[in-house]
Parts: C-alpha cells; sequence; structure tokens
C-alpha cells in the first residue's frame, strides 16, 4: 500500500500507545541490565535469556523515486533462513516483500562470490544500495551486506543510487571477505583488530574468531556477530574486562533491545568510564576505508549494536571507546 | 666588506650554489604552504560567503557534514520538509528565504551537481542573470560538457527531465561553476526527493538581530541554524591538521637547510683556513674574522631567500589545486609572506652561521701558516 | 719601534712528545735594523721569526715591544700590533687568487678596519713598482710579481718592521734578486726594519747582520 508521510506516522503514534499499553500491563521491563559472562574454562557466553522484541509495528522505507513505502512485518519472511530465525529478516527481505506485492519492481540474484542478495534492477534503474538506522540513530553510511541488517521496529531505511564508484568498492571489499573466509577453510581470522581510546591505542593481529550465539533470538546458531570478537578476544586471554549491558530503552527512544559493551579492557589498555560511555564498533580496511562516514570524530555505530552486526571476514575491525 | 664576500663566491662557485640552495629549498617550502594555506582559507571564505546566506538552516544531523555535502552538492540524507517553508518565511527579520535542494544526477551522461532552487536565488548570488528559467550552467560544466545556451540538457536519476539552458554562467572560481541549477520542482523529481529541502539560505533585513533570528529559527523542528562562520571556523579546524602535517614538512625542509648550510660552512672555513691565518697575521682580530663569516652568510641567506621565494612560487604553480573538501584553492601570494621567508632565511643563514664563523675566529694563524 | 726577545723558549706537544723549537733565545731588533737569521730546515728560525711578531707566544722568557712586555696582551691588543707595526710575508705569497692585486693588498686592511685603504693599498703597490698590474690577478703575474704584491700587502699600512719567511725561496734566481734589492731600498729609504728568515747564506749576506740558528739555538 502506498500511503502518504503523515498517514504512516498517525498510524506508528497509534502503535506506540498500543504498545505502551501493552507494556503498563506488563511487569516493568528494566531500561538497562548488567548481563554477566559465564567463563567455563576457556569458553565464555552470556548467561541470560533476553530476547529483544520482534517487529511488529507498520514500517516504513523510502525508495528514490517511487517514495515512502509502509510494510507489515509479521507479513514478511527471510530469504537468509541460515542467518536468521522466525520472524526475523533484514532490510533485503523487505524489499522482496515489497515486489511481490507489487509496489516496486524487483530484479535480484543471489551473488555466491560476495556471499550476499545483489539488487540487478529496481523499478528499472540499477546501481541500488541502502542506508538504514535504528530509532534514535542517524545514517552513517552503511556497508553492512542488505541482506544481513536486522530489521527493528521504528527503524528508518532509504534506498538510493550510489555513486558508482563506491558501490564497486562495497562489492569488492565483500568479495574479499568471502575469498579470505574461503582461504581459511571456512573459519573466521580477522588481520587487525584495534582498540581505541581517546589517548591510547591496541592492536591485535590475527585473531580467529568463533561464534557465540550471543542473539539466538535473531540469529541462528554459528551465526558471527561483532561481540563475538570481544568474546573470542576474553577467551584468548587478550582482555582482562569485558561489561556488557542489556538496553531496552532509552531516553527518548523507545526500543533499543541490543548489548552495550559498557567496560572493555585489556591489560595496560582500560579507558576510564567518566559517565555514559560505551564501546563503538566500525569495520576498515583497505578496499573500503575511503567509503566510510567521513565522520572521523565519532564512530556513529552506536545503534547497530555489536551483537546485530552479523560478520562474514572483515580485514580490520575498530573499537572506539566513546563517552557521550 | 661585500667586495670581498664577492670575489670570495666567485672563487667557489659550486659551494655557494649549494648553501643557497639548502637554504632555497627550506624557504620554498615555507612560501608554498603559506600560499596554499591562505588560498584554502580564502576559497573556503569565498565559497560560505558566496553562499549569500548569512543564516544557513539544515537538517538535524551533522553541521559540519551537511555543509560540506551541500557546497559539494551531493545528497546529505536528511531533508527539511518543504512545508517548513511558509514558517520560517514568517519569521520576523527574514528577508529571503532560498530554499535549495542539491544532489547528483545524470546530465547528458555525466554525473553532475544538480542544484535545484527558486528565482529568490538571485537575490542571493552576484550573478548577472535576469530571469531565473530552466537550466543555469556552471562555467566549468559547460566547458567539460561543450554547452552552449540554447542546448537542451537530459537530466536523469530517478526520473528523467529534459530542460532547456537559458544562460550560462560567467566564471565565479567558486562551487557555482561546477553546477546545474534548475528549479527545485525539476531537482526534486530528478533526485526522487519529493518535497524535501536540503537546505535553506536566509538572508535577514537587519544584520544586527541575526543572532535572533538564528535562535528562533533554531526552535523549528528538524531545522537547525547555523551561522555560515561557524561552519567555516570549523572545517578551517579540520584543515588545520592537514596544516599541522605542512608545517612539519616545512620544519624538516628548514632544518634540513640548516644543517646544509651548516656544514657548507664549516668545510669552507677549514678550506680557507691558510686565507684566514694571513688575514690574522697581518692584522685581523678574532672578531673581524667572525664578522667576515657571518656577514656572508648573511649576505647567502638574503639570495637563498629570494631563490626559495621565486622557486616556491613556481611549485604553486605546478601542485595540485584541490584543498581535499573538493574545492578549488588557488594560492594567494602577498608581499608578507616574501617578507616572512625572507626573514626566515636570514635567521636560518645567520644561525647556522654562527658555529663555523666562530670556528673560524678561533683558527690558530701560526697553525695554518705552518703547513706548506 | 723596537722588539726585544729575552731568553724566549719554545715547545710543542706535550710529555713524552715535547719538541723545543727554540731555546732561550735572546735578540733586540729595532726600526731600521736589516737582520738575517740563518739556519738549516727545522732549525726553529721560522718559530723565532713567529715569535718575533707576535704571531706566536713564547713558552719560557719574555718578549717586549718598545720596553712593554707582551705576555700580558691580550689577543685583540697582539692584532693591533700586527695591524699596524708589523709586516709579515711568507714563501707561499698566500695570495687571494679570485682577487685582483690591488683587492689582495686591501683585503686586511677593509678587515681591520683601516681608513684610507684604497689610498694605501695603490700607494703600496706604486712603491714595490707594480702600479700598472693594480688590475691584475695572481694568474696574471710572474712568481716574483706575486710576492711584490704581497710585500705591497705587508707594507700597506706603514708598519715599523716587515718580517719575511724565506721570501725568495719560491723564486728563481733574477726574481729573487730583484725581490731583495727591492728589500734593501725599503730598509735605506723608509728606515724600515727588516727581518728575512732563510736557509740560503747569499741571501742572508744582503742583511747588515745575520744570525745562525741551530737546533733552536741562536749561535
Amino acid at each position: 500500500m502506498r500511503v502518504a508521510r503523515s498517514q504512516a506516522l498517525r498510524r506508528r503514534w497509534i502503535g506506540i500507545v498500543t504498545l505502551l499499553v501493552a507494556f503498563s500491563q506488563l511487569a516493568p521491563a528494566q531500561a538497562a541490565e548488567t548481563i554477566p559472562i559465564e567463563r567455563d574454562g576457556a569458553a565464555w557466553s552470556l548467561s541470560t535469556e533476553i530476547a529483544g522484541r520482534v517487529p511488529s509495528q507498520l514500517g516504513s522505507i523510502e525508495i528514490r523515486g517511487a517514495g515512502i513505502l509502509a510494510f507489515d512485518p509479521t507479513q514478511i519472511t527471510t530469504s537468509r533462513p541460515d542467518l536468521f530465525q522466525t520472524g526475523s529478516f533484514s532490510v533485503f527481505d523487505v524489499l522482496v516483500h515489497l515486489d511481490e506485492l507489487g509496489e516496486i519492481d524487483l530484479e535480484y540474484v543471489f551473488d555466491e562470490e560476495l556471499q550476499t542478495h545483489v539488487i540487478r534492477t529496481l523499478n528499472d534503474l540499477d546501481g541500488w544500495w541502502y542506508d538504514a538506522h535504528y530509532e534514535g540513530g542517524s545514517f552513517d553510511r552503511t556497508v553492512v551486506r542488505i541482506d544481513q541488517y536486522p530489521v527493528k521496529d521504528g527503524m528508518s531505511i532509504v534506498v538510493y543510487l550510489e555513486d558508482p564508484a563506491r558501490l564497486e568498492a562495497i562489492h569488492a571489499h565483500f568479495l574479499e571477505e568471502v575469498v579470505r573466509r574461503a582461504s581459511s577453510n571456512g573459519g573466521v581470522t580477522i588481520p587487525r583488530i584495534v582498540l581505541r581510546s581517546s589517548i591510547d591505542e591496541l592492536v591485535f593481529e590475527d585473531i580467529t574468531v568463533t561464534a557465540h550465539d550471543v542473539r539466538p533470538d535473531v540469529f541462528q546458531p554459528g551465526v558471527l556477530t561483532m561481540l563475538d570478537i570481544l568474546l573470542s578476544l576474553g577467551e584468548q586471554g587478550l582482555l582482562t574486562e569485558l561489561d556488557l549491558e542489556w538496553r531496552s530503552e532509552e531516553a527518548g527512544i523507545s526500543l533499543v533491545d541490543g548489548f552495550f559493551v559498557v567496560g572493555v579492557a585489556a591489560g595496560a589498555f582500560a579507558p576510564e568510564s567518566s559517565g555514559a560511555c560505551v564501546l563503538t564498533h566500525q569495520i576498515a580496511g583497505a578496499t573500503i576505508a575511503d567509503h566510510l562516514s567521513p565522520h572521523t570524530h565519532t564512530m556513529s555505530h552506536i545503534h547497530l549494536t555489536a551483537d546485530l552486526e552479523a560478520i562474514v571476514s572483515p580485514e580490520a575491525v575498530e573499537w572506539l571507546w566513546i563517552c557521550l | 666588506m661585500s667586495w670581498i664576500i664577492l670575489a670570495n663566491a666567485k672563487k667557489r662557485k659550486a659551494r655557494v650554489a649549494m648553501t643557497v640552495a639548502g637554504i632555497a629549498i627550506g624557504v620554498a617550502t615555507l612560501f608554498a604552504l603559506l600560499a596554499l594555506s591562505a588560498g584554502i582559507e580564502r576559497s573556503l571564505d569565498r565559497e560560505i560567503s558566496a553562499m549569500g546566506a548569512n543564516i544557513l538552516l539544515l537538517p538535524e544531523g551533522c553541521p559540519y557534514e551537511l555543509t560540506l555535502a551541500l557546497m559539494q552538492g551531493t545528497d546529505a540524507f536528511e531533508h527539511i520538509p518543504v512545508d517548513a517553508l511558509p514558517a520560517i518565511e514568517s519569521v520576523a527579520n527574514v528577508e529571503v528565504a532560498v530554499p535549495v535542494t542539491v544532489g547528483k544526477a545524470k546530465v547528458n551522461g555525466q554525473l553532475t551537481s544538480v542544484y535545484g532552487t527558486t528565482s529568490q536565488i538571485l537575490e542571493v548570488r552576484p550573478w548577472s542573470v535576469d530571469r531565473f528559467e530552466g537550466a543555469v550552467v556552471g562555467s566549468d560544466v559547460a566547458e567539460k560538457l561543450g554547452l552552449s545556451e540554447g542546448d537542451t540538457l537530459a537530466i536523469r536519476l530517478y526520473n528523467e527531465r529534459q530542460v532547456p539552458i537559458t544562460q550560462i554562467l560567467e566564471p565565479t572560481y567558486g562551487r557555482d561553476d561546477t553546477f546545474v541549477f534548475v528549479s527545485l520542482e525539476v531537482a526534486q523529481d530528478v533526485l526522487g526527493l519529493p518535497d524535501q529541502l536540503s537546505a535553506v539560505l536566509v538572508r535577514t533585513a537587519s544584520v544586527s538581530d541575526t543572532v535572533s533570528t538564528q535562535s528562533t529559527l533554531g526552535r523549528m523542528s528538524d531545522i537547525q541554524a547555523v551561522p555560515p562562520s561557524d561552519v567555516f571556523e570549523r572545517l578551517m579546524e579540520l584543515f588545520a591538521s592537514v596544516r599541522q602535517t605542512l608545517i612539519l614538512i616545512t620544519g624538516i625542509a628548514i632544518v634540513a637547510g640548516v644543517l646544509t648550510t651548516m656544514n657548507t660552512m664549516t668545510m669552507a672555513v677549514y678550506e680557507r683556513r691558510q686565507e684566514i691565518g694571513i688575514l690574522r697575521a697581518l692584522g685581523s682580530t678574532k672578531r673581524n674574522v667572525f664578522r667576515l663569516f657571518v656577514t656572508e652568510s648573511l649576505l647567502l641567506s638574503v639570495v637563498g631567500g629570494a631563490v626559495g621565494v621565486v622557486a616556491g612560487f613556481v611549485a604553486t604553480l605546478f601542485l595540485p589545486r584541490s584543498s581535499g573538501f573538493g574545492l578549488q584553492a588557488t594560492p594567494v601570494f602577498s608581499i608578507t609572506f616574501v617578507a616572512i621567508c625572507l626573514v626566515v632565511a636570514v635567521l636560518v643563514g645567520v644561525a647556522s652561521s654562527l658555529y663555523p664563523a666562530m670556528a673560524a675566529a678561533r683558527t690558530e694563524p701560526i697553525k695554518t701558516l705552518r703547513e706548506l | 719601534m723596537r722588539i726585544e726577545l729575552d731568553r724566549v723558549s719554545k715547545a710543542y706537544g706535550q710529555g713524552d712528545a715535547q719538541f723545543w723549537a727554540l731555546r732561550e733565545a735572546s735578540l733586540r731588533i729595532a726600526s731600521g735594523d736589516f737582520l738575517s737569521i740563518v739556519g738549516p730546515s727545522g732549525s726553529g728560525k721560522s718559530t723565532l721569526l713567529h715569535i718575533l711578531g707576535c704571531l706566536d707566544r713564547p713558552t719560557e722568557g719574555s718578549v717586549s715591544i718598545d720596553a712593554e712586555p707582551t705576555n700580558r696582551l691580550s689577543d685583540r691588543q697582539l692584532s693591533r700590533i700586527r695591524r699596524d707595526q708589523i709586516g709579515f710575508v711568507f714563501q707561499q705569497y698566500f695570495l687571494n687568487p679570485s682577487m685582483t692585486a690591488l683587492q689582495n693588498v686591501l683585503l686586511p686592511l677593509s678587515l681591520a678596519g683601516v681608513e684610507k685603504g684604497k689610498e694605501k693599498a695603490s700607494k703600496a703597490l706604486d712603491a714595490v713598482g707594480l702600479s700598472r698590474k693594480l688590475r691584475s690577478t695572481p694568474k696574471e703575474m710572474s712568481g716574483g710579481e706575486q710576492q711584490r704584491v704581497a710585500i705591497a700587502r705587508a707594507l700597506a699600512n706603514d708598519p715599523d718592521l716587515l718580517l719575511a719567511d724565506e721570501p725568495t725561496g719560491s723564486l728563481d734566481s733574477k726574481a729573487g734578486r730583484a725581490v731583495l734589492d727591492m728589500l734593501v731600498s725599503l730598509n735605506e729609504e723608509r728606515d724600515l726594519g727588516i727581518v728575512v728568515v732563510t736557509h740560503d747564506k747569499t741571501v742572508a749576506k744582503t742583511a747588515d747582520t745575520t744570525l745562525h740558528v741551530l737546533d733552536g739555538r741562536i749561535a
């Protein structure tokens, strides 16, 4: 259904009110909850049964040239059952769904070399990419595979024609990742991981990352996420401290539902937490470096949390400790 | 004294050339740095003031990223809804509020910045254009695509529009030369941004009340009001870190110059020890000798400074013009820079000559004269 | 002007490597005297000359100029004495090859801040018979002419004493003869004190008095 923006907004308000009413009937949800990490010998795991809310509200997606379209998340199934649990799906799945409804004309293919779905044409134009952010965040020129970016209620999505040079770099980056993973027999070893604070920097090289099923509510077992990098570092004795917090909501943001790293230390690298501090992450590497957000004074990855960013086999990942 | 120095210089042309070159390289780097920095500053300043607005209304988000996108003519994903315009115009002291939608689209097949706006743009830009109709094309674009007035432009991204060129602008030496100006409606259609604005350029009637107008506008939802000078300052801060690197390089070049000169002079002192011996035997004091060498160095540095300034000038002509903000930055030359460079050259010359001159003065005449 | 050396000794080096170039040399020289100092190479005659000319200080003994001992004088004061009262000429001439004869003579005067340098320089070159070669460079002159430029340079500031270390050593006999004749006439016409150090007995005979030096001692 093609609806005007104000109507979609109105529906969202109704949705939120309903949600609030529903919530008020339940036991009050904690806004933030410390999640202890279980260390069983050398294996680390999260001891929690917490799950995030499955998308249930009418969502909206902006497709340039077509306008803002609404979608009902309960009608969407994922095209990546290898990644997502039932009920969870990606930005790409929204497009597939809209195509099935005849609201857009989408031609796509699963590119084996890049290990992701690629839009061939959308409404007869080619060269598309997307950007997205959750409620409370801002667009930050994402390079996450479109069929891996999980959809949540209240999310903003824009699909647009990208600069050909940038799109090419993104695809080259994907190809590199797949090749790298294949050359290490399917295991994932990250050549370079950087931990950075405002005064300090620590570099790890060639770290093997294993899955810890941090979000069994969203991802299938065995799916690697950014958070697994930190847990793997911990298991290898390279981190002396890792403190996680589950946040379900924040000031002004009704739905957060993610893990936040609120404490980290690795030997002498031990940044202070003065107030609201958090460890953010950003993919890096030679191919993709020039095509990321030009923001260098902050990594705006606060809202796509580490537990929800699935990884394939990046060349480098940088973590930045920032205090808001 | 100068005839003594000239005669000595004639005898040791290679040595003199090396000393002059050592100083000239450091000075050339310094001159180029000064000229280019000033050029970038001026270009940024000109870009910002060329917007014609004293308040820039931007969507919510990082203001200087948004301004940079505006200056570079690309879309920034955040927008102001067009229905905010009446409210903006009704704010007291707002004389002109120019809506703008920008983004890159294929113009005759080439990816070019398309700048959608209304005829109010004529009130804030110093163009000699009578009517804002069809497409007004910047001089660089016209040259690159081989366009003339009367040609039809095919502008395409999400939709295609054919627009006749009504005017090609005279070169402004700013970003406007790289834009294609069309009506708001055409830009929004092509760019897939219905009823959305990248920015609103506001000019106030009374400049002294700009600050209060700015805060009123800033309070409107989905909008932030930014004075262009603020953005300029913040962009300059960004540039400052680039400049640090350039200063470091210049510093290294100058230190290299000092060391080269010091070395060359020390060698010269050794070679001229018999000459020094004779001078002392014939009654020159240590101070006379010291002064001779320092004066020699001073003259060489002035020459080195002059050569350096010329070399620096030539170098800037060959260096790339972009500043990394996607802006063209022609170097700015001023007498002050020349003066600074000459002073630095003299200081370098004097500093590097002190040790060798002292060594010269301390040369024992008797030792040098006993050598056969 | 009168220079007196009283039991002057000069040693070079230290400890075991110490070498006495001069031992207990005493002599007196005044304006108008023409003295030659003869000895084989290494006998210490050049050292004696240098100490006479205040270019070097004795290790032992004293040097006085007009009854004033020089050991208390600063380097600057000694330089002034060399500038105004003493002139040096060396075997190797030590001319600046990129300067003209006039410039060579003018150089030490300019540097030491002497007034009317140019006048004095041309007068000195005139006195040694080179007024036609003011603008010639050393390359354009014979050995004899170059030495005469050196003499002019030593004379330019009208010294009381001229000290010459082997002035004819690099010249052929004809040129050498010419230089010696010049020294004689300078001594007679100007009452200029002259000390010539040489190993050549013929040269030595041109002087009024001869001192023999052997192994650092005056015989």
